[in-house]
């Protein structure tokens, strides 16, 4: 394949991948071949750059459902008698230490520790805590490891995202489902390696592209988002007078215009669009198939919850997930924002909780019933935790501010610990006292249980090899099975 | 014009996003509006070329690409015409159909087959990555 035209660099390709001067362009025959090494050819495209995982994955696909705002780990999982007990207390110096606090609540002239107004009560073999507001969710507590012990650096919301679905707090790195897809390749070559599905109408914090973006990677890697509707795809019928026999000779022409360009031009997004129309014209019949929930049996649309029948509801979008999990969908990303409980905290959380716990809960149950759930990594977090003291005042409907210092995820499925607990915080719930779990060393868990070694999978950019985990990340064998 | 990255305005954007998506083909090729446009220009080609199938591609591609094609393109092209004539000639009632799709009126002067034969030749080339990427 290696002269094929996609393996030919235009210069500006090279200059820009390399980000090296003139200087360097007599290299350029040189590294030629070296380079193509890191090129996915046309006929080895489905099963991505690795053509094979480095070892046995547990985990064929991921599915993420991120809650967007931070969630506040001590009303959800972290349960922290203390703070209730010494509830209005300033938190103490010995547990701050020299720490900063954010720009928010810095300049706080009181900074008095909330305790949690929900009752807590203890789930599954690990015994683990759950908010009253988490019953579905404690019902699978034998099927989860609850992570308690996650932190981060970012303590804003974009970076704080951007860290977790790129590796990095600045804009423009690859995301997982980037790399995942530049990797693994396609399981189905009619649906895209990597959807991302928002809750429809949530406010909040505001998401971008290039949390599902593809970096420097090949931009067909980059997710697809699904519109929150009954069509989350617009246009995928033919214009009336089209049929497919028609379009289909139209594209055949497209498609060798674009490989004559490609000849002339070798710039890589010339292939990248050629794949485009293709991948269109699959999923005009792929998409609507994996959309339909009405063959869903009755009893399976009742354990998602009421909201399942509106589309684009969280519940909707997680029975949406696991339809295209069947399908060979690599990596599904569902965010559902609004859990940014600066106040109305004690109010606040119920509501979030009532449109994600019965749903995320069901989600895994279903892949459990059609057996999906050995080799479906399900992922449960936020971008940061929130603070154990109160935002502003002591009020009734009180907030709390962002803590990146700890936080709790749960994860679930393929190659996970079930009914485990993992790392512990301090009992004022402020500081990790054991295991912390570093989003790169989450990163770098979650490419090794898909069966990559973290450190294998590179893409040379600007002079260097990048990774999703950079230089960063440690496995974390305490929540794999 | 979301799937083309445009920013929603709900925080400042110093540069907008620019990416390539499945979804942005599936607009380009079935928007109502990308098709009527298609429409416009097959027909002004045909009604200003009388039809000459060389010139009406020379000159699309001059249009949409600033260049004009080479034999290659142009046998590539000429081969899709040929085939979307005689697939529209056995499915005279599908060009009525694509023709009308859209406001403006259509240019009653052409042939329905030949009006929604020149839309699918202009559909192609708008469709063309030199026609819709800059660099």
């Amino acid at each position: 394949m290696m002269n094929t035209p996609i393996d030919r660099r235009s210069r500006r390709t090279f200059l820009h991948q390399t980000g090296v001067g003139l200087g360097s362009l007599a290299l350029a025959e040189m590294l030629q071949k070296d380079m193509n090494a890191g090129e996915v050819s046309t006929t080895e495209k489905d099963r991505g750059v690795l053509g094979q995982p480095h070892h046995t994955p547990k985990a064929k696909r991921v599915i993420y459902l991120f809650m967007s705002g931070g969630p506040s780990q001590l009303d959800l999982f972290d349960y922290k008698p203390t703070l209730i007990q010494r509830h209005g207390e300033q938190l103490p110096d010995s547990v701050r230490g020299q720490q900063r606090l954010t720009g928010m609540s810095g300049n706080q002239s009181s900074i008095p520790l909330v305790g949690t107004p929900f009752k807590f009560s203890q789930h599954g073999r690990s015994g683990a805590w759950y908010s009253e507001h988490l019953p579905h969710t404690a019902s699978i507590a034998d099927e989860m490891c609850v992570v308690r012990s996650m932190y981060t650096e970012a303590i804003n919301h974009g970076p704080g995202v951007t860290f977790f679905q790129t590796g990095t707090q600045i804009a423009g790195r690859p995301s997982i489902g980037a790399w995942l897809s530049y990797g693994l390749g396609q399981e189905n070559a009619d649906l895209p390696s990597f959807v991302v599905l928002i809750t429809k109408d949530k406010g909040g914090q505001p998401l971008g592209a290039h949390l599902w973006g593809s970096g420097f990677l090949p931009t067909k890697h980059q997710g697809v988002l699904f519109r929150a509707a009954a069509d989350p795809v617009l246009y995928l019928g033919n214009p009336k007078g089209i049929d497919a026999q028609s379009r289909r000779l139209m594209l055949d022409r497209l498609k060798e215009l674009h490989q004559h360009q490609l000849e002339s031009t070798p710039d890589p997004e010339i292939q990248n669009r050629i794949d485009h129309y293709e991948m269109a014209y699959s999923m005009q019949s792929s998409v609507p198939e994996a959309a339909d929930l009405s063959k869903e049996p009755k009893e399976v649309l009742e354990s998602y919850g009421p909201d399942v029948s509106k589309p684009g509801t969280f519940a909707a979008n997680c029975l949406l997930a696991r339809r295209l999990a069947e399908r060979g969908v690599r990596f599904i990303q569902l965010y559902h924002q609004d859990w940014d409980h600066h106040g109305g905290l004690p109010g606040g959380i119920p509501a979030l909780c009532k449109e994600t716990d019965q749903p995320a809960a069901a989600l895994v149950k279903d892949l459990k019933r059609l057996g999906l759930l050995e080799d479906t990594l399900v992922i449960w977090g936020g971008e940061f935790g929130r603070t154990n003291y109160c935002q502003g005042k002591i009020q009734p409907n009180f907030g709390r501010d962002h803590h990146p210092r700890c936080f709790t995820m749960w994860l679930a499925g393929g190659g996970v610990k079930a009914g485990s607990v993992y790392g512990e915080t301090c009992e004022f719930g402020y500081n990790i006292v054991d295991g912390g779990v570093h989003i790169h060393d989450l990163q770098a868990t979650m490419m090794h249980l898909l069966g990559i070694d973290h450190e294998r999978l590179t893409y040379k950019f600007q002079g260097r090899r990048y990774r999703l985990t950079d230089v960063h990340g440690k496995l974390v064998p305490g929540i794999m099975a | 014009m979301l799937a083309f990255d445009a920013p929603r305005r709900a925080v400042c954007t110093s540069r907008r996003e620019r990416t390539d998506s499945p979804l942005q083909a599936l607009i380009l090729l079935n928007g109502i509006q990308y098709v009527e446009a298609a429409r416009v220009l097959g027909e002004s080609l045909h009604a200003e070329h009388q039809g000459s199938i060389e010139s009406m591609i020379e000159n699309g591609y001059l249009l949409t690409q600033s260049r004009k094609p080479d034999p290659k393109e142009k046998e590539i092209l000429l081969r899709l015409y040929q085939e979307q004539r005689a697939y529209f000639e056995a499915h005279p009632q599908e060009a009525e159909q694509l023709i009308a799709i859209g406001t403006k009126p259509r240019n009653t002067t052409i042939s329905p087959i030949d009006s929604a034969t020149a839309t699918v030749l202009a559909q192609t080339l708008l469709n063309h990555d030199a026609s819709v990427v800059k660099r």
